[in-house]
């Protein structure tokens, strides 16, 4: 852990261009998944809409395992390489919703599971073969989300599962999903147990898909006493809690360079529509009243990839990087927020029209705004550990 | 230069030890008592001397002429350690960017003459004389002329928002020496000139300060055939509007790290008012509207700092700056008014109070936003230099 002094000695990159290989490599791949894949793929009935070919795609390419150690079969790249990928993946137009949790659990796994677990996962990720996409965390429609009613009843084998997950990302897709619950007759502390999904949706889970504003192929999954091994938990059982926080830092910067690609994104589609578009004798760039929000959208999107580098840096050399995660997480959703909008109104009611997909990638910005960690939820920890206020909550 | 690197943490720890030290001895007190002086504000001589005496005004002056040839980052620290002390550099922070004027661009005769005297504070640098009451932000339409003379030059014309004339020895003015219908290029036919005030004085200058809202002791100035020695003129005549630009990216890098420190100065005082002031049977700080105003404002200030290191450090390495200085005095002034305005708000009519010291630091970052660039030109910047859209005005 460095300690403040060497915080100080801490220096980025002035004019970063680090992984441009990673960042080429993405870019081939996504050009072949055009606005149309992703058009086509909402459209599809429910529960089809997961990005298979996409994914393989990533997969074959060893994208989908970046993170995985060498001693797995992984390439082991570093956090930064990861938000490179994902920042290429938005900025080129695609989705990396599926990369990301892949990055986040593949991240928890490392960190905390243990050799059996890792021995059993790890080396499929790392080969394309396995996703480990899926996190059940939130309750179906509870009145109080910090308020967790699935249960894990302890047997002479192990546990058996019941209860609700809500809003959970590639149900049915991930090889393996990830699950909260609490142990009967223990604490209120929570344990997080893996499922081995093909398995489990003959012994009792079920998958219901979920219709939503975006194509972020989740669904509600409910389970009715699903057997699970005793070694199949995560670190120790009741450490759910410390296990996500730590993954949350590196949650928060995968999301904000997603956040920093789709600001890029409406920057450049933006700026090539204000030139084409003539009205009233001149393209519409050339008026201030287009020109301004989308000059001021870069600048705030560029200003929000330096304290996303800030946060990597501080990651890297072994300091707290979470204040700085937090602030970078927020002035990148704002910051794609403003500029996706600012877009949208360039392009006029075209902006509407789905073959341009200014509508679909402003969609999923607004969506990314609520979740993992909503935006207010980044003002709440900057106000208590950055500031050091009282908790407000 | 894609390896250079810049600092994200405390750079320059001596330096803001130091300056730190130096401005407890200048409290909110002795910047209350000048603004009460008539006409409108008094200069900080003692706060100035102090500085000068310190030689931190000279930190860029480089040693063979009695500073210390630190880079613009080095100024940047100091002064932003001035403002977040609660003191202004407004009174002396000119000497430093106006410095490099001549430091780049004069000769080695006007350099060992002036350049000792100004490291040794024998001599003030103070005065920028740009602004015409009909020339704002088109400068290369200004309209006051230096006509060619036995000797030197005549200046015949009007600033206008000429801080600190009256208190400096020396002043770099921009006059038009061939009309604007004779150049070929709009940026060519102004020079750029070196005027002792002492002699200006005698010979037909006239300084009317301006009441304003902030204690910058700005003032109007006219020329009435003021004779200026041929010695005074910068580098080649004609040239001088290309010589001021690159001062003016210095100059945008140490006002807005003027800014950064004014926004961490608010900030602090916020924080520590809203964890002890308590009403309705709780600390302020523990009311989600105010955390999260807070919260909101620290983000943008963390990484308009960001931006404008980054500025510095491309500035520093010789590299182009233009469109980095930009964003970061308008990220940076942005920045400062939204921590001004959530101080201000968190401390109440409290904040209206003089003796808090809240008001006259939030009327003096006013300025960041207008002042020394509107942000409407830095958006035009980005839009067409950046952004590459048409240009606007």
């Amino acid at each position: 852990m460095a300690n403040n002094s060497t915080v100080s000695e801490i220096r980025i990159p002035l004019q970063p261009e680090g992984y441009s290989d990673v960042r080429s490599t993405v870019e081939k791949i996504c050009a072949n998944f055009p606005g149309a894949y992703w058009r086509t793929l909402e459209r599809k009935p429910l529960g089809e809409r997961y990005p298979n070919d996409f994914i393989n795609a990533l997969g074959e390419a060893g994208i989908m395992g970046a993170l995985v150690p060498e001693a797995y079969g992984g390439p082991e790249l570093p956090l930064e390489a990861a938000t490179v990928i994902v920042e290429t993946i938005h900025c080129c137009g695609c989705n990396a919703a599926m990369v990301i949790a892949q990055y986040h659990l593949t991240t928890l796994i490392i960190e905390a599971a243990g050799e059996h677990l890792k021995a059993r996962l790890l080396p499929g990720v790392a080969e394309g073969s396995k996703n480990l996409q899926s996190l059940g965390h939130l309750e179906d429609r509870p009145e109080d989300s910090s308020a967790v009613n699935s249960s894990a009843l302890a047997t002479m084998t192990g546990y058996e599962l019941t209860g609700s997950k809500s809003r959970v990302l590639a149900a049915g897709h991930s090889s393996a999903l990830i699950v909260s619950a609490k142990i009967s007759d223990g604490d209120d502390s929570l344990s997080l147990f893996v499922i081995d999904v093909a398995d489990a949706l003959r012994n009792g889970m079920r998958i219901d898909p979920l219709a939503e504003m975006t194509n972020a192929g989740t669904a509600d999954i409910h389970f009715e006493a699903l057997s699970v091994a005793a070694d199949d938990v995560i670190g120790n059982p009741g450490e759910a809690s410390s296990i996500m926080a730590k993954a949350g830092t590196i949650l928060l910067m995968l999301e904000a360079a997603a956040a920093i690609g789709d600001g890029r994104f409406f920057s450049r589609r933006g700026v090539q529509y204000a030139k084409e578009r003539v009205v009233f004798g001149k393209p519409i760039g050339t008026y201030q009243g287009i020109q301004f929000p989308l000059a001021k959208g870069h600048i705030e999107v560029e200003s929000a990839a330096i304290g996303l580098a800030k946060a990597l840096a501080l990651f890297t050399a072994g300091a707290d990087a979470e204040n700085a995660a937090s602030v970078a997480h927020y002035l990148a959703l704002d910051a794609a927020w403003n500029i996706a909008d600012a877009a949208f109104t360039t392009h006029g009611g075209f902006a509407f029209a789905r073959e341009y997909d200014i509508e679909r990638k402003w969609r999923d910005v607004r969506a990314m705004k609520l979740a993992h960690v909503p935006y207010e939820g980044d003002l709440t920890a900057i106000g208590e550990k950055a500031l050091g206020l009282p908790r407000s909550f | 230069m894609s390896d250079a690197l810049f600092s994200i943490g405390d750079d320059y720890l001596e330096y803001r030890r130091d300056v730190a030290a130096l401005c407890e001895k200048f409290s909110g007190e002795y910047w209350r008592e000048l603004e009460e002086q008539p006409p409108s504000g008094s200069y900080p001589t003692e706060f100035v001397q102090a500085l000068t005496e310190a030689g931190f005004l000279s930190v860029l002056i480089p040693e063979e002429y009695g500073g210390r040839g630190e880079p613009v980052r080095a100024g940047a620290v100091i002064l932003e350690t001035i403002h977040r002390s609660g003191c202004s550099a407004g009174a002396c922070h000119a000497q430093m960017y106006t410095m490099g004027t001549l430091l780049r661009h004069g000769n080695v005769e006007q350099k060992a003459m002036y350049l000792p005297k100004i490291a040794s504070g024998e001599l003030r640098l103070q005065a920028f004389a740009v602004s015409e009451p009909t020339t704002g932000s088109d400068t290369t339409q200004l309209k006051t002329r230096a006509d060619k003379t036995d000797g030197g030059y005549l200046v015949n014309g009007q600033k206008v928002w000429t801080s600190r004339a009256a208190y400096s020895d020396l002043m770099l003015l921009l006059a038009r020496t061939s009309p604007t219908d004779q150049v070929q290029k709009r940026t060519d036919g102004v020079s750029v000139f070196l005027v002792d005030m002492n002699e200006a004085n005698k010979n037909g200058m006239k300084i009317v300060p301006i009441d304003a809202m902030v204690n910058h002791n700005t003032t109007e100035i006219f020329f009435d055939n003021v004779f200026i020695s041929q010695e005074s003129l910068i580098g080649q005549e004609g040239k001088g509007f290309k010589y001021i630009l690159d001062g003016m990216n210095a100059e945008r890098c140490l006002v807005s790290a003027e800014a950064i420190g004014n926004a961490r100065y608010f900030i602090d005082k916020a924080v520590a008012h809203v964890k002890s002031r308590r009403g309705h049977g709780d600390a302020f700080g523990r009311r989600q509207t105010v955390q999260t105003m807070l919260a909101d404002a620290f983000a943008r200030l963390e990484t308009a700092d960001l931006m404008v290191r980054r500025a510095t450090a491309l500035f520093d390495a010789g590299l182009s700056c233009g469109a980095e200085a930009n964003m970061g005095k308008l990220c940076s002034g942005e920045a400062v008014w939204a921590c001004a305005e959530a101080c201000l708000t968190a401390f109440g009519q409290e904040g209206l109070r003089s003796n808090r010291d809240v008001e006259r630091k939030w009327r003096d970052s006013r300025m960041s936003r207008n002042s020394p660039i509107s942000p409407n030109m830095i958006l035009n910047f980005v839009g067409q230099h950046v952004l590459g859209l048409p240009r606007s005005y």
